[in-house]
């Protein structure tokens, strides 16, 4: 938890409020003035606007001009002017520097220069008529005459007084009105500075802001990798915990604790049950009657090295297995099988009704007392789906050197149980179709010959040395 | 002490109900609460902890609303139940409780749906956003099918909401960042506060399959149904899974019809709308919870802390608030690849379940540290206690502004001439600000 | 010196206030200072019409006028007291009463707007901050030092003054009427007197003297006094000059004064400076100040019966309400009421 700051008022929040208020005042004000479509009025912001003094100079078509048309320039835009109208074309560089500098110096006023271009070769060739000129073009040609010139001079300037004297003040008044428009528009422009410094500035900010994201983006992927690579690393942990869990259980069996006799049952089951391959053949009779339930799910109560859970892995049926054996059950685990570790019947009592498909267990009945045999045939029945199958593989008894001996190469196995036992059993607790299959005779250790003796002998000691019962659950 | 709550409140159909029934006995036990609803009914249970009064938004007791020291208004993407709040937070400033932090939905819901004004949606698009927002906002109104997965990641108008409030307070560090930079207004962060469960957590030993998976809430198409069940389908071991899902679905024809299609009818089983005790007592058989959610709200999710509560293991989408959660207390889901990750997932908690139920403890743990509803009821307690600091903020702020609009008919110019903001600045910083040594009369 | 008085005005409406600032501007000018009455026009609603006046006034400088300073500022009412000033002393007439102690009460407005609290936050902590950056600061009563205290924790000296045209009240020989000048208005409590009225065992006549700021209040009080049936024994005067108002009091056997916690009241010294008992209640306030109960007037519970009670005691006892009204007006004489003492204290 975060403990609330204390709000401060700052004054420089409090002055930008008050500017930005400001701000959409004026916006609004200037907005209701215009009273346009906003849009059309403002323009693009990337263009700046032009300082224009003086009106753009647009020829006539038909040639004709009155000098004040033109006098109303000054400076270059006279000079460029005149050249336009009377000559029809721009002055060159040459002409420009002189005929201005003749201007600003006073040497020549409007009206010569008029006259000089007008009465050109030039000029008298391109014909633009320019009224009003001849009279005071006159004049000046008078003023210009030796002695009788300065005399014409000065009457015209005396004459010429009042109008003088009004055209000062006109162009006083007309420098002054450039120079206000001059002012409103550098005003305007460093108003258009300052927008744009600001909007730079909002740029660098919206940038900056970026930078810092990319900036946070970058360590929180630098971070999630490190929190991977720690995620990995714990599995590692973990696995290097299991492995020591391994050396502390053959440790313990080494020392005498009560875990030592599961290692034993392994290599047991290793010496005597056979190798993984010869099982997992062997289990593959099996398969034709696990088929009918594929799609569903198959439990392998007391899955030891987990053969059965690979088989049906590799078929494609859905299995998991329950063994009470660590060492079974991290064996298969690591084998990427799944396996619950777990007491076989508890794991049936906490199964809900009918969510099983099929339910087998290889060479495990014989290793449990009868009353627990049979509330195991029970939970087996109330756990399998209608339509459901039980496999359950033992050794058979019916082969004199199983019963009598080699079942109790196993000293956890209880006692043999007959193949007629165990349908009668399965029978009787509600299970259909019940079948028993005689399997695996050991054809290798058969004595040769042929007569009843031989027949007799060989069925009795050497025939199938287990039996599997094969029960169904009623379809409804 | 005394504070205003408004708030969705049960048996009203909202998570933010839920919450607000969740911290009330802890909160009544730190100040006198007076629960403000515009709804005819609500559960009577509530009176044990606070005085419940009934307002609309344009008939509201004042005084009585005068009489606490603060007000606090829970504000959420559901503009049924939170239109009514929202216009009166505009009226009484108070804090607002962001449960989302991108709003669009509310406002668009609101103006355009329940109050028929277009214009007034789209001029506080234009309000907020500028003329840029405006053209994408006429874009989305004209269109057909507007994308409202854009408009609610790009409009999170959380301006619109905070606009006359004291300040915000927040459930994830994301929106409290955010706003933070963005906002003007004092920003508050408090994680999550989480809801007592009524049936108490799983401690039975190791989980058994068939392993239960939930998904529970409100479904829509942001839960990712179809990548689980996608996922789901292509699982070879999907026998060992079963996965119910509980509360209102937004679409249960497609989805009866998707399960049909991937032949997962014995998997999953759909349970509709069910009450909050049959949920928790689901929840407590469960051994895996999916709760992914893309695109996301900004929102923290008060599921999230129920599953936690029942020390679940849970899958959840690498985005938003869920990004931040540790990979101790939940395994992630990458919403580009989620079919992919999911099945792993799935896979990996069928090798070792053990690993997953340990996940779940951590996340009990984590719920009932950082989110423990003494903590969050501690943070709105503070806020009360500096309430006349934020009014006065308020009150500074308002005049600032005043003071500018009033001065800005004067000026023509955009240039700081004549010093005025700083000076106002400071006039009112006088005013209103309190002194080190101020001494509270009351 | 030159000093200016800062107040606040309600433009067309007169009361207690203006007189006050006029009775301190004409003192000053009578001692030979230069004094101006500044008044701020104030609107109160909505609420925050009140912070923007209290900016506007924070804004405003008074410092000099004209190149030559004001010497000292005497501010009297919120906000035109916040305006600004080095050598400011407050002679507080009451706070915004409805930020204080009329904040949660039936004649409240700021409460019942939606940021009513938020605009009472700003205002006491403007009072809080703002109040002891004068040179001095006094109460126009102890009533209002009380509340200043109360609320704000800030000391202040009460500083009384005398009523407008003190000097000018006499007594003479008691009429049957009791008299009860003041604006008819709800705080006054004239409806209270006419319920008192109504229960009393003698003939008690009582002459009402005022206006009231709305119309339609005069004529509902008219009505209740019909209702109640004691139309017969209420005299309304309306709006009266100040030599008619002297010679009421003069011819009262008694003066009614019982308002809902006033600030300081007028009417109470001008009772007592017209030798006359003074009728008021526990919750009066200002009042309470001066009146002894049972020795200058008589002090009721708010309550119809007890204040029939008092009518009927005074009403009965000609002898004991003559000599009450003379104790009072010893007691008046007592507390040196002068222009001379406030001036002198505001001006130190």
């Amino acid at each position: 938890m975060i403990k609330p700051e204390q709000p401060r008022i700052e004054i420089d929040d409090l002055a930008a409020v008050v500017r930005e208020a400001m701000a959409a005042q004026k916006h609004r004000d200037d907005h209701a003035f215009t009273n346009g479509s906003p849009a059309a009025s403002d323009p693009p912001a990337s263009r700046f606007p032009e300082l224009k003094l003086q009106p753009d100079f647009q020829p006539r078509s038909n040639n004709r001009y009155h000098i004040s048309d033109l006098l109303r320039y000054h400076d270059r835009a006279f000079v460029d002017n005149s050249y336009r109208a009377i000559l029809k074309r721009p002055p060159d560089a040459t002409e420009f520097a002189r005929d201005l500098k003749r201007i600003r110096s006073g040497e020549f006023n409007k009206i010569d220069v008029l006259a000089t271009l007008r009465y050109s070769n030039e000029g008298k060739a391109k014909g633009v008529e320019l009224e009003g000129l001849k009279v005071p073009a006159l004049v000046r040609r008078l003023g210009h005459l030796p002695v009788a010139g300065y005399f014409v001079r000065l009457a015209i300037a005396f004459a010429r007084l009042p109008n003088q004297v009004r055209d000062q003040r006109e162009f006083a008044g007309y420098v002054l009105s450039q120079n206000q428009q001059m002012t409103d528009f550098i005003n305007a422009l460093s108003a258009r500075l300052t927008e744009i410094s600001e909007g730079v500035s909002r740029v660098e900010d919206v940038l900056s802001k970026q930078l810092t994201e990319l900036r946070t983006e970058t360590q929180a992927f630098a971070s999630r990798t490190s929190e991977e690579t720690h995620v990995i690393q714990t599995q590692v942990d973990e696995i290097r915990v299991q492995t020591e869990l391994m050396q502390s259980l053959v440790e313990k069996l080494q020392r005498g604790s009560e875990f030592h006799l599961d290692p034993l049952y392994a290599a047991l089951e290793d010496r005597f049950r056979g190798s993984r391959e010869e099982i997992r053949e062997r289990l593959r009779v099996y398969l034709p009657y696990v088929e009918p339930v594929r799609g569903g799910l198959v439990i392998d109560l007391g899955s030891g090295r987990g053969e059965w859970l690979e088989l049906l892995k590799e078929a494609g049926i859905s299995v998991f297995g329950v063994d009470k054996n660590p060492v079974s059950v991290s064996g298969c685990r690591a084998r990427g099988l799944i396996v619950v570790e777990d007491d076989v019947l508890a794991l049936l009592q906490s199964g809900a009704d009918a969510s099983a498909d099929a339910i087998t267990g290889f060479h495990i009945i014989e290793h449990v007392p009868i009353e627990t045999l049979v509330t195991l045939v029970d939970e087996v029945l109330r756990v399998l789906r209608p339509g459901g199958v039980a496999i359950f593989e033992t050794p058979n008894p019916d082969n004199v050197l199983v019963g009598s001996n080699f079942f109790y190469l196993d000293p956890t196995h209880r006692h043999p149980l007959p193949s007629e036992l165990m349908q009668f059993l399965f029978e009787s607790r509600g299970f259909e179709r019940v079948e028993v299959l005689n399997l695996n005779p050991w054809d290798s250790g058969r004595v040769a010959g042929e007569g009843e003796l031989a027949e007799r002998f060989n069925g009795l000691f050497y025939g199938p040395m287990d039996y599997a019962v094969i029960a169904h659950k009623a379809q409804t | 002490m005394k504070l205003n709550w408004f708030s969705p409140l049960p048996p009203a159909k909202s998570g933010i109900a839920d919450y607000s029934f969740g911290i009330l006995p802890e909160l009544s036990r730190r100040a006198e609460v007076t629960l403000w609803t515009d709804r005819a009914g609500w559960d009577p249970q509530l009176e044990q902890y606070a005085t419940v009064r009934r307002y609309q938004p344009e008939r509201i007791d004042w005084v009585e609303l005068n009489r606490a020291e603060l007000s606090f208004y829970n504000i959420g993407n559901n503009h049924l139940h939170h239109a009514a709040i929202w216009q009166v937070s505009r009226q009484s400033p108070g804090i607002v409780i962001l449960h989302d932090a991108r709003l669009h939905d509310f406002f668009e819901s609101l103006y355009r749906g329940q109050w028929r004004d277009q214009a007034g949606y789209l001029a506080q698009i234009e309000k907020h956003y500028g003329e840029e927002g405006l053209r994408i906002a006429t874009e989305f109104v004209t269109a057909r099918h507007g994308d409202y997965d854009f408009m609610a990641q790009r409009f999170s108008l959380t301006g619109a909401v905070l606009e006359n409030s004291l300040g915000a307070l927040v459930h994830t560090k994301n929106a409290f960042d955010e706003l933070r930079v963005s906002n003007r207004h004092p920003v508050f962060y408090a994680p999550l506060p989480s809801a007592p469960i009524l049936k108490s957590a799983n401690t039975d030993g190791l989980p058994r399959p068939p392993y239960q998976l939930i998904i529970f809430g409100h479904i829509g198409r942001n839960r990712r149904l179809d990548a689980v069940l996608e996922a789901l389908a292509q699982l070879s071991e999907r026998n060992l899974f079963r996965l119910d899902i509980y509360g209102e679905i937004d679409d249960p024809k497609m989805l009866r019809q998707r399960i049909h299609t991937l032949n997962l009818k014995d998997t999953v089983t759909v349970h509709g709308y069910t009450p909050l005790a049959e949920l928790d007592e689901a929840l407590s058989t469960s051994h895996l919870a999916i709760n992914l959610r893309y695109p996301t709200m900004g929102e923290a999710s008060a599921s999230q802390l129920r599953i936690w509560e029942h020390a679940l293991p849970s899958l959840v989408t690498r985005v938003g608030w869920y990004a931040s959660l540790s990979p101790d207390a939940v395994v992630h889901v990458h919403p580009d690849n989620e079919v992919a990750d999911i099945r792993s997932h799935l896979e990996t908690f069928l090798q070792d379940p053990a690993r997953f139920a340990r996940m779940g403890q951590h996340g009990r743990r984590l719920v009932e540290t950082e989110h423990h509803p003494k903590t969050y009821v501690d943070t709105i307690i503070s806020l009360v206690e500096n309430a006349r600091e934020f009014k006065l903020r308020q009150a500074a702020f308002y005049l600032a502004e005043r003071s500018g609009t009033v001065m800005g008919s004067w000026t023509r110019l955009m240039t700081t001439d004549f010093d005025s903001p700083n000076r106002l600045a400071r006039k009112i910083h006088s005013l209103t600000a309190q002194t080190a040594s101020d001494t509270q009369a009351r | 010196m030159r000093v200016l008085i800062t107040t606040v005005q309600v433009p067309f409406i007169r009361g207690g206030a203006e007189v006050h600032a006029e009775g301190l501007r004409d003192a000053l000018r009578r001692f030979g200072h230069e004094a101006e009455i500044l008044a701020i026009p104030f609107k109160w609603y909505p609420p925050e019409k009140i912070l923007d006046h209290m900016l506007a006034c924070q804004l405003l400088d008074i410092t000099e006028v004209a190149g030559t300073p004001v010497d000292r500022v005497i501010g009297l009412k919120f906000p035109a007291y916040l305006i600004p000033h080095p050598n400011k002393v407050l002679w507080i007439l009451h706070q915004h009463r409805t930020a204080y102690e009329l904040w949660d009460h039936p004649l409240s407005d700021l409460v019942y707007f939606p940021n009513g609290s938020h605009v009472r936050d700003v205002i006491q902590q403007a009072d809080r901050k703002l109040i002891p950056q004068a040179r001095a600061v006094f109460a126009n009563s102890q009533n209002v030092a009380r509340r200043l205290k109360k609320f704000c924790d800030i000391d202040s000296t009460p500083l009384y003054h005398p009523p407008p045209d003190a000097e000018h009240f006499y007594c003479g020989p008691a009429e049957d009427y009791l008299f009860f000048p003041s604006r008819l208005c709800i705080p006054k409590r004239q409806a209270l007197v006419l319920e008192a009225l109504a229960h009393t065992r003698n003939p008690v006549r009582i002459c009402f003297a005022g206006t009231s700021d709305q119309p339609a209040y005069a004529d509902e009080l008219k009505a209740l006094a019909r209702k109640l049936k004691v139309q017969q024994r209420a005299d309304w005067l309306g709006p009266i000059s100040g030599e008619e108002m002297r010679r009421r009091y003069a011819h009262a056997i008694a003066v009614i004064y019982p308002p809902t916690d006033e600030d300081y009241g007028y009417v109470t010294l001008e009772g007592m400076l017209a030798s006359k008992p003074v009728i008021t209640c526990t919750d009066s306030g200002g009042p309470l100040e001066f009146v002894a109960d049972h020795e200058t007037g008589v002090i009721a519970e708010p309550t119809p019966e007890a204040l029939a009670a008092a009518f009927d005691s005074v009403w009965e006892n000609r002898k004991q309400a003559k000599s009450w009204g003379e104790a009072g007006r010893d007691r008046y004489q007592s507390l040196n009421l002068s222009w001379k003492t406030v001036i002198n204290k505001l001006l130190a």
